[in-house]
């Protein structure tokens, strides 16, 4: 083993030491500890791997990534019964694969940091959970309110949260809140998901309608005064503007 | 897997993936969209993986995939032949100049890196995987990771030294590589 080979080798040398016990890299680490040109590049390498390393992993998440996480994979695994008739099953998994396929960058938006992490978790949401199914009828006041052609949504939707709990469908949790699920049928599917407003929620959680696209699904975000809205159909865009 | 052992198995990895996702992906948003759909497939999936210990590989390795499903480009290879010769050496200026930067801008610099020899390279500085785990992660022999990590490491020198040139003004060239014959 020439020296070139050993720096070869010993570029995949990690430099927190963890490798010292791997048998590949342990010759080219001995002829660094004979060679002392070799000993000053192996010295300065680490120096370098260190400093990137450290670097890299200074860097931290976003702060309501894990919650989301573990919201979304809460709801995945546990479904109520009537979101998961057996074509539901066969459709989901379609949708999984389609997924797979579409995951790929949403329209650029800024539409505050928690409806933008909202809208993600919606869209992922449809597509692994009960993509096409309605259930409307189940959520009384507000679900007939939404159901009826007449209304347009953005003339506000007649959902304090003591309403919410009574007519919602399902309840999630997303980054530590609760977010109140109504799903619902005019022209196409839609699935709108509503959170209560908190003070500690920016200005552009509350803005105008921002539209995203997420693969084969679009949703679209806004707010009023109570409460943060994310709505998600697979029939696009103009869909959603349709009936805002 | 209960729900208790899923959320540790998040606490352990979401984080690391994470800066994976964001060396791959370079959008935040984008990056932590790849992180759940990993932990979603991992929710759907899990339970078919037999050794539990390979959970961190694996993980890896479907963020992975999950990104290059959606990225699907043509990847530039180059030849190990046509590594400079001192491309192998880290100048000292370039040690101190890495240390006095945000995390921020390495990971902006790593960005820079040619996408072949960059995933490799973040799954290095993560330290989380071995070079035998990576080259399971990509699905590459051992030989292949350790080329891409030299000169991935050659390119991220470069990158950094014309940095620390354009305070020193010096002149610092780009590494090139040899472009094989594509497929």
């Amino acid at each position: 083993m020439n020296n070139d080979e050993a720096k070869f080798i010993l570029g995949a040398y990690r430099p927190g030491g963890h490798d010292s016990g791997d048998p590949v890299l342990a010759e080219a680490l001995e002829k660094a500890q004979r060679d002392p040109a070799l000993r000053v590049w192996l010295e300065r390498e680490q120096a370098f791997d260190t400093a990137v390393s450290a670097k890299l992993r200074a860097v931290q998440p976003p702060s309501g990534l894990r919650d989301a996480i573990l919201a979304g994979a809460k709801v995945s695994r546990s479904r109520p019964t009537w979101v998961r008739p057996l074509w539901v099953g066969l459709a989901a998994a379609i949708v999984l694969a389609l997924t797979l396929w579409s995951l790929r960058p949403y329209t650029s938006a800024d539409g505050g940091f928690f409806t933008d992490g909202l809208a993600r978790f919606a869209a992922l949401d449809v597509r692994g959970d009960h993509a096409g199914a309605v259930h409307a009828n189940r959520a009384g006041v507000v679900g007939a309110w939404l159901q009826d052609p007449t209304n347009r949504l953005l003339a506000g939707i007649p959902a304090d949260t003591a309403r919410l709990q009574a007519d919602r469908c399902r309840v999630v949790r997303f980054a530590g809140r609760d977010v109140f699920e109504i799903c619902f049928k005019r022209d196409a599917v839609f699935h709108v998901y509503i959170s209560p407003r908190r003070n500690s929620d920016s200005a552009s959680d509350t803005a105008a309608p921002m539209f995203r696209e997420h693969g084969t699904l679009a949703s679209v975000s806004w707010g009023d005064a109570r409460n943060i809205y994310v709505m998600v159909t697979d029939a696009g865009v103009d869909a959603l503007r349709r009936i805002l | 897997m209960s729900q208790d052992a899923f959320t540790q198995l998040v606490d352990a990895h979401y984080a690391p993936l994470y800066r994976f996702a964001l060396s791959l992906a370079r959008r935040e948003a984008d990056a932590s969209d790849l992180v759940q759909q990993t932990f979603f497939v991992w929710a759907k999936k899990g339970h078919m993986l037999r050794d539990v210990a390979r959970a961190k590989t694996w993980l890896f390795t479907t963020l992975y995939r999950e990104f290059l499903r959606g990225n699907r480009r043509s990847q530039r290879l180059t030849s190990i032949e046509d590594l400079p010769a001192d491309a192998q050496d880290t100048p000292a200026e370039v040690v101190d100049h890495v240390r006095r930067m945000d995390a921020d801008k390495v990971i902006e610099k790593l960005q820079e890196i040619d996408e072949v020899f960059r995933t490799p390279l973040t799954l290095f500085y993560l330290e989380d995987l071995s070079y035998q785990e990576t080259a399971d992660a990509l699905d590459v022999p051992v030989g292949t990771v350790m080329s891409r990590l030299s000169r991935g490491k050659a390119q991220l020198r470069a990158v950094l030294a014309r940095g620390s040139a354009a305070t020193t003004g010096q002149v610092v060239e780009f590494p090139h590589f040899k472009k094989k014959a594509g497929p």
